[in-house]
């Protein structure tokens, strides 16, 4: 099978994404980029320098705490952590997200009849 | 998004510098972490290092763009809360900046104001110490020195005269200095002040100021107020100071000055203004007292002629109200009309079958005073064998005459009218127990503890406590002193009082018998 092409991340799933990499603990943002283009094969593109704004954004709306610690390769990283206000907006999303997908799942599963295969 | 220069300006005035700087290296410092990481990764993987390194910055995008992106973020709500705290200390600077302007502009006015009253003090001392001093003195002008203070303070030029009190040779007064003074007075009241000034002259120089000015006061009201400080300063003049407000154009301030006109003349000027002439031409150039014991003589005869109705609104007309304005002034009207044989009229009123003729000439009676033992006798110790039989007013007119007498032989009879007053009357106790403090006699007290010691309703303790003992003793009223308290009172307190009372017997009042 051809390797897909990268895609472009999709408007408003980036938070998603971002909630859902920091649910399995703290990561600096080289590595939140990291974790979701190797999750997605690649196929994710997350642009790297857009990651930041959206970091701050969801800080100051209090969904993610961050604080500078010390990186794997031993300098200074700012790390952020999931606090419960992001937890309980990582499961509202989440929540949506299979809502959406399973809509969008049966619309391609259905196709109206005469239509091509 | 480019700012404009101003907003710019704007941007960096209220934004903190050191904040700013601090944020933006913390954000600098994370995403150089970022592009680091990203280059060596790609070094390691086989990339040489400026190739890597322009990879690294590619993947990653505008550096400069994200960092001003992350900025705005992060102090969005600081700068938010920072621009509304600088707003409202701006706002609290000039308010601050307007209470301080206020509070000097008004120090100073008070400065002003404090000056202004110390200069008119100044002027005040000084005219009467030279009133005190040099007496009549003069200056070449022939006119009084102290009259000229009071031109100068209303001539401009009267800052280069020096301090107050320096004195220097000036013009004789200035009538209009002294009429400008009065059209500017603000508020009018001050305008007092000035006619309180001008009465500290002489009586002959003030009357030739107001002669020459008084009818161009613009303002009638001020024209009205200002004759009163004159007519109580100079009483002998009052008559001549008030024709000039019977004299004005304005209807207001001649019924003013007639209706104080009246009280002098005995003449109801408010019911026949068009008798003033004629009686002004007769009295105008004599002095207040010689005009009051002529009008005196005239109002006698006209007592002692008239009747009925016209009678009666006569003596009604000229009361207390006539007698206090006068008695004001040092001038003894009651006196007056004794010499002018009120008396013998008044002998004969006071026994008229009409009632309010007699109600109002016992009222004439108390304000005359100084009628003889023999009428008072005659006419008044009849009427208080019974005084509840009387008319309020008359029963109060006589306790007033027999208590101006202050004499044993009146406070007997007002301790009779005590006695025989019904406690179902408590206006007559109020009214007797009010002349017998008048009289001062406390002989009367052990007539008043004993009717309390026989009645305590409310009322006996009210009306003979309050109007009469409290008065006599000088012991506060509180309505819990009721007969058995004064009565402690009296054994205690007695030998405290003059001679002639220690000792005496508590009377037995039996209210339910006549007394």
């Amino acid at each position: 099978m051809a390797k897909p092409s990268r895609a472009a991340l999709l408007q408003g799933t980036l938070d998603l994404l971002v909630l859902r990499t920091l649910s399995g603990g703290p990561l600096h943002g080289y590595a939140i980029a990291r974790h979701i283009l190797a999750s997605s094969d690649d196929v994710l593109l997350v642009e790297e320098g857009s990651l930041y704004p959206a970091l701050y954004r969801m800080e100051g709306r209090g969904w993610i705490r961050s604080e500078w610690g010390t990186s794997e390769n031993g300098r200074r990283a700012k790390y952020y952590r999931l606090t419960p206000k992001g937890r309980a907006r990582l499961r509202a999303e989440l929540g949506a997200w299979q809502l959406v997908q399973k809509a969008i799942q049966q619309v391609l599963d259905h196709p109206p009849e005469g239509a091509p295969a | 998004m480019r700012l404009t220069a101003p907003a710019a300006w704007l941007r960096w005035t209220l934004e903190p510098a050191a904040e700013l700087a601090a944020v933006e290296e913390d954000i600098r410092r994370e995403l150089e972490f970022h592009l680091r990481s990203s280059e060596e990764l790609l070094i390691a993987g086989g990339m040489p290092a400026a190739e890597a390194s322009a990879e690294a910055r590619r993947r990653f995008g505008d550096f400069d763009s994200v960092l001003a992106d992350c900025r705005r973020i992060r102090l969005q709500r600081r700068i938010m809360i920072q621009r509304v705290n600088t707003f409202l200390l701006g706002l609290l600077v000039v308010a601050v900046a307007f209470f301080l302007m206020e509070a000097w502009s008004s120090r100073a006015e008070h400065r002003q104001a404090v000056a202004d009253l110390e200069s008119r003090l100044d002027r005040i001392g000084t005219l009467l110490s030279e009133k005190q001093d040099a007496g009549d003195r003069r200056d070449d002008t022939g006119a009084p020195v102290a009259s000229r203070r009071l031109a100068e303070t209303g001539d401009d030029s009267r800052g280069a005269d020096g301090p107050a009190g320096q004195q220097r040779a000036l013009p004789a007064p200035d009538p209009e200095a002294v009429l400008r003074r009065f059209n500017a007075a603000w508020p009018l009241s001050s305008a007092l002040e000035i006619a309180k000034e001008l009465a500290s002259l002489s009586g002959a120089d003030a009357l030739r100021i107001m002669q020459a000015i008084h009818a161009r006061i613009e303002n009638a009201e001020v024209r009205e107020m200002v004759l009163e400080p004159l007519v109580r300063a100079h009483p002998e003049l009052a008559l001549r100071f008030l024709h000039l407000g019977a004299s004005d154009a304005s209807e207001a301030v001649r019924a003013a000055a007639l209706a104080r006109i009246s009280d002098f003349a005995l003449f109801d000027f408010a019911k026949d203004p068009a008798a003033y002439p004629a009686w002004w031409a007769r009295h105008g150039g004599l002095s207040t007292s010689e005009v009051m014991s002529s009008c005196a003589a005239e109002f006698a005869t006209r007592v002692g002629t008239l009747q009925g109705p016209a009678l009666v609104e006569l003596l009604a007309r000229f009361q207390w109200r006539t007698f206090g304005s006068t008695r004001q002034l040092g001038l003894d009207l009651g006196g007056m009309l004794r010499g002018a044989g009120i008396g013998n009229v008044l002998d004969r009123l006071v026994q008229s079958p009409d009632g309010d003729v007699r109600k109002h000439a016992w009222g004439l009676v108390a304000q005359v005073g100084g009628l003889d033992e023999a009428f008072l006798r005659r006419n008044a110790a009849p009427l208080l064998r019974a005084p509840d039989e009387l008319p309020h007013e008359v029963a109060t007119a006589v306790y007033t005459a027999l208590a101006a007498q202050r004499s044993p032989w009146a406070c007997d009879l007002l301790q009779d009218a005590m006695l025989a007053t019904a406690p179902t009357h408590p206006a007559s106790y109020f009214a007797v127990a009010t002349a017998l403090a008048k009289a001062g006699d406390p002989r009367a007290i052990p007539r008043m503890i004993g009717m309390i010691a026989a009645d305590d309703s409310p009322e006996t303790i009210y009306g003979i406590g309050w109007f009469g003992l409290t008065k006599l003793t000088g012991v506060p009223y509180d309505e819990s002193h009721d007969g058995k308290w004064w009565l402690d009172w009296w054994e205690k307190n007695q030998d405290r009082l003059p001679a002639e009372v220690r000792g005496q017997p508590i009377p037995k009042v039996d209210l339910r018998k006549p007394r």
